[in-house]
């Protein structure tokens, strides 16, 4: 099955553990080598877990920062993990900014001001491109719709293919409570998923 | 017969006499997380639950959906520059503001209980006679008003609930917030009546405000041993800032805990 936001380029553990160390002694640099491998993924977290782009690129941004700032709370255990973990909560701060301007709210983004999220994909024809678009954007509003430590655990599983045992020290939880979260999370865009399929089902699909 | 066969028939009998396999065990094949024997075990119920398999079919097409989603570049490089840095720094530093602000219900929260061990001490301590009003509303605020019109003819029940109390304060603070509310009302308070203890289970939400209950929970026994029916108006009050006081920490607490995800 194809992973779409893979882990990057296994940079092995002991590496990025020794940038980390440097980043924590004020290495900015080493830091920013660390942003490098990582920013990719951090993105498209924030970009599934806020729906559009703006506020995931703003969301980013505060995640890396925190993360410099809070480097020496980083005690050596999976460094993709604890970055997730500080780039959800800058998820948070973002969804909380944005529930206090409910003219940003996630749910009915402004016309015009934000586009939906949509990437791409050269190989396949406009129709076609359509389609799948839409698919995508049923896909993503569901996800919104989950409570937000399942839309985690979805994402973390199921969209970037982190193992249960670091999303479980990402969230600081039990690995059990990890799979629940994803069990129901799944379900629930299951039941939303098929009930979309149905109503569209009329045979104007192929 | 192995202990694995074992397993594996025990599950089948448990899913045979179940109708249907519930959605963790599905989540975990749809991700082939189970392990052979419950594997095994769940296939054989699939063949003859047609609800099941069409379940597990749908949980993989979530799973192929959600891994169909395309991933985005990142829009623009995030390497922090030195004056990020430095930006981010002063405006913690001079914002200081903002850290009062964030640290707000903490420092509520503390105050609060604060309060109530000193109420709690201050009683305890002090005179004896309590009321039995006090000591329900202090240990059992729900109760309070269904109290008021108990205490008149009968305040025995709340003593025997007060007896027990020291021995077990833990009830207090679980129920604590929603509890309260009765108590709020009743002093005219003015918090908001979120019903956020209630849901936010955080457990150091709840940790905080359990000094200041058993505290409360010391002045029922205290009440109890007293003589009935002392002066009580001043403890009434006190009993009820303090109920009051326990839920707006409550409150505080888990309001702030609840703002993080993970």
């Amino acid at each position: 099955m194809m992973n779409p936001s893979p882990a990057p380029p296994a940079a092995a553990p002991h590496a990025e553990l020794a940038l980390a160390e440097r980043a924590r002694e004020g290495d900015l640099e080493a830091f920013n080598a660390l942003v490098d491998l990582h920013q990719r993924g951090v993105y498209n977290l924030c970009l599934r877990m806020l729906g559009s782009r703006m506020p995931a690129e703003d969301a980013t941004q505060e995640a890396f920062l925190s993360a410099y700032r809070g480097i020496r709370s980083f005690k050596g255990e999976h460094f993709r993990g604890w970055l997730m973990r500080i780039a959800a909560n800058a998820c948070t701060d973002e969804l909380r900014r944005r529930s206090r301007r409910p003219a940003l709210s996630l749910d009915t983004p402004p016309p015009g001001t934000e586009d939906p999220v949509e990437v791409p994909d050269a190989a396949a024809g406009p129709e076609a491109l359509a389609l799948r678009g839409e698919e995508h954007e049923r896909v993503q509003a569901a996800l919104l719709r989950l409570p937000a430590d399942q839309r985690l655990a979805v994402i973390m599983c199921d969209m970037q293919g982190f193992a249960y045992e670091e999303i479980a020290s990402a969230m600081r939880t039990s690995i059990g409570t990890v799979k629940s979260r994803i069990a129901r999370g799944r379900d629930k865009l299951r039941r939303e998923l098929a009930a979309a399929r149905e109503h569209l089902g009329g045979g104007n699909r192929p | 017969m192995s202990l694995r066969d074992e397993t594996v028939i025990k599950l089948l009998a448990f899913f045979r006499r179940n109708a249907h396999a519930d959605i963790d065990t599905l989540s975990a094949q749809a991700d082939g997380s189970l392990d052979v024997a419950r594997a095994t075990a769940i296939e054989a119920h699939l063949a003859s639950c047609a609800a099941c398999a069409r379940r597990l079919e749908e949980l993989r097409a979530v799973r192929s959906a959600l891994a169909a989603m395309p991933a985005a570049e990142a829009p623009r490089s995030f390497r922090l520059r030195q004056s990020d840095v430095e930006a981010a720094a002063r405006r913690s530093a001079d914002g200081g503001a903002g850290q009062v602000l964030r640290l707000m219900p903490v420092m509520s929260a503390a105050a609060v209980v604060l309060f109530g061990v000193l109420v709690g001490v201050d009683v305890l301590s002090g005179r004896d006679g309590s009321s039995g009003l006090s000591r329900t509303s202090a240990g059992a605020p729900a109760a309070a008003e269904r109290a008021k019109d108990t205490l008149a003819n009968a305040p025995v029940p709340q003593t025997a609930a007060a007896d027990q109390a020291p021995a077990a304060p833990a009830p207090a603070p679980s129920g604590g917030a929603p509890g309260v509310e009765p108590a709020q009302t009743a002093a005219g308070g003015t918090f908001p009546a979120t019903p956020a203890s209630g849901s936010a289970t955080a457990s150091s939400a709840e940790a905080a405000p359990t000094r200041p209950t058993s505290a409360a929970y010391r002045d029922t026994s205290a009440g109890a041993r007293g003589t009935d029916g002392g002066p009580g108006g001043l403890r009434i009050a006190e009993a009820v800032v303090a109920a009051v006081a326990v839920g707006a920490g409550a409150i505080a607490v888990s309001g702030w805990k609840k703002s993080k995800v993970v």
